[in-house]
């Protein structure tokens, strides 16, 4: 979570799905349609970054506040429940978290921080590191045994590692060969 | 820094080989010599058939030239090594006690001074080689009870520590910045409840007045 981290500015870039909860003149833009305003209840995805701010961002309503007498506040929108979090995807991970594909999420773990960073869901985020602790043991058997990448199902598993899986894969391969380069080294 | 990362946060095999070379040894010189002040290291004077310590490197340097044999650490026998193996089978959950280096002294002995072995060489390194298996089998078994907190790693070895870091750091890691992404959130909600905890202390302190 550095400043400097790329991955962590492509995470912030991976979006989310919104629901507008207000009219906002001149932000068609983002639906696809510049020039015209964005109306209320339109369903769009946005970036992390954006979204994020947007959702946390309250705004009130000044003439509401003197009629009233109640504060009402509001945000800009609504953070919906993405695919990736919803019910069904979530069983499937406590069902069986190597046959997962995370790849298409690309920084699915970073996006679960990110998530729970803002709704503090103490239950989604047991579950992804049950689920990250099985996936890694077996990411690191297969990081030990050289010829075993492709048969079965490794290979599928192979192909449904998130960017953050493959480096730890890439890490953990490197450190086995290298004691084991080391070890059968003849002396000279 | 212009290291890579992997060699920023860990050894390499190499770099652990030469700290276990400061290792001391005992050798029989086969030659008197005089002794010498060397960086870090002291040569003591060498009397011939005078038992000395001398760290490891030096040791297999003299061994090389044939002015010295190395006195094997007892801990390198068939009889030792056996025993350990058939520990750690006797106890699944837990690895017999070896010495720090281990690897890397067995691994320079048996390439340098075979010939000083009371038990053979092959025996050894085959014992040897079915240690370090079954103790990484157990270590990477240890890898399914991961959590954010907490690791114990009694009896494991430097080299063996290491070899596992990389991966054990970095799930560890993550693990972490998950459960804390969970204390952001409880720490913006705990202003407001310790301003209503205070606000139950106010009364409280109001009713013991009031009783007075």
């Amino acid at each position: 979570m550095s400043y400097y981290d790329i991955d962590d500015i492509l995470a912030d870039s991976q979006k989310l799905p919104c629901k507008f909860s207000i009219t906002i003149p001149g932000l068609g833009y983002l639906n696809g349609e510049p020039g015209c305003p964005i109306k209320e209840n339109v369903r769009l995805e946005l970036p992390i970054w954006l979204a994020e701010i947007l959702a946390i961002c309250s705004i009130s309503n000044s003439s509401d506040y003197e009629e009233n007498d109640e504060y009402r506040e509001t945000t800009f929108l609504k953070l919906l429940e993405p695919e990736f979090f919803s019910p069904v995807f979530l069983n499937f991970i406590k069902s069986d978290a190597l046959r997962l594909n995370l790849n298409p999420y690309m920084f699915y773990y970073r996006i679960v921080t990110k998530w729970s960073n803002m709704f503090g869901d103490a239950e989604l985020v047991e579950l992804i590191s049950k689920a990250l602790v099985d996936r890694a043991s077996e990411l690191n058997d297969l990081s030990f045994k050289l010829n075993d990448h492709f048969r079965g199902g490794n290979l599928e598993f192979m192909n449904n590692l998130d960017s953050y899986e493959k480096q730890l894969f890439k890490n953990s391969h490197k450190s086995y060969k290298d004691l084991k380069i080391w070890w059968l080294k003849k002396p000279n | 820094m212009s290291l890579p990362k992997s060699y920023q946060q860990n050894f390499s095999p190499q770099e652990i080989n030469f700290l276990a070379e400061q290792e001391l040894v005992t050798v029989i010189p086969r030659y008197s010599m005089n002794g010498a002040q060397l960086i870090g290291a002291k040569m003591p004077k060498l009397r011939a058939l005078n038992r000395e310590q001398i760290p490891l490197w030096l040791a297999t340097l003299l061994k090389k030239q044939e002015k010295c044999n190395i006195v094997v650490p007892e801990w390198l026998s068939v009889e030792y090594l056996r025993v350990r193996y058939d520990e750690e089978i006797k106890y699944p959950s837990k690895f017999s006690n070896l010495p720090w280096h281990w690897l890397p002294i067995a691994k320079k002995l048996l390439d340098y001074a075979s010939d000083d072995f009371i038990d053979p060489p092959h025996e050894i390194r085959s014992l040897l080689q079915d240690l370090r298996e079954v103790r990484l089998v157990k270590a990477r078994k240890g890898i399914r009870e991961l959590n954010h907190v907490y690791i114990q790693l009694d009896g494991l070895s430097l080299m063996e520590i290491n070899e596992i870091r990389p991966f054990i750091l970095e799930v560890m890691d993550q693990l972490r910045k998950m459960n804390d992404s969970l204390k952001v959130k409880a720490e913006e909600e705990m202003p407001r409840q310790a301003a209503a905890q205070m606000d139950r202390d106010e009364d409280s302190d109001d009713d013991i007045y009031q009783k007075e």
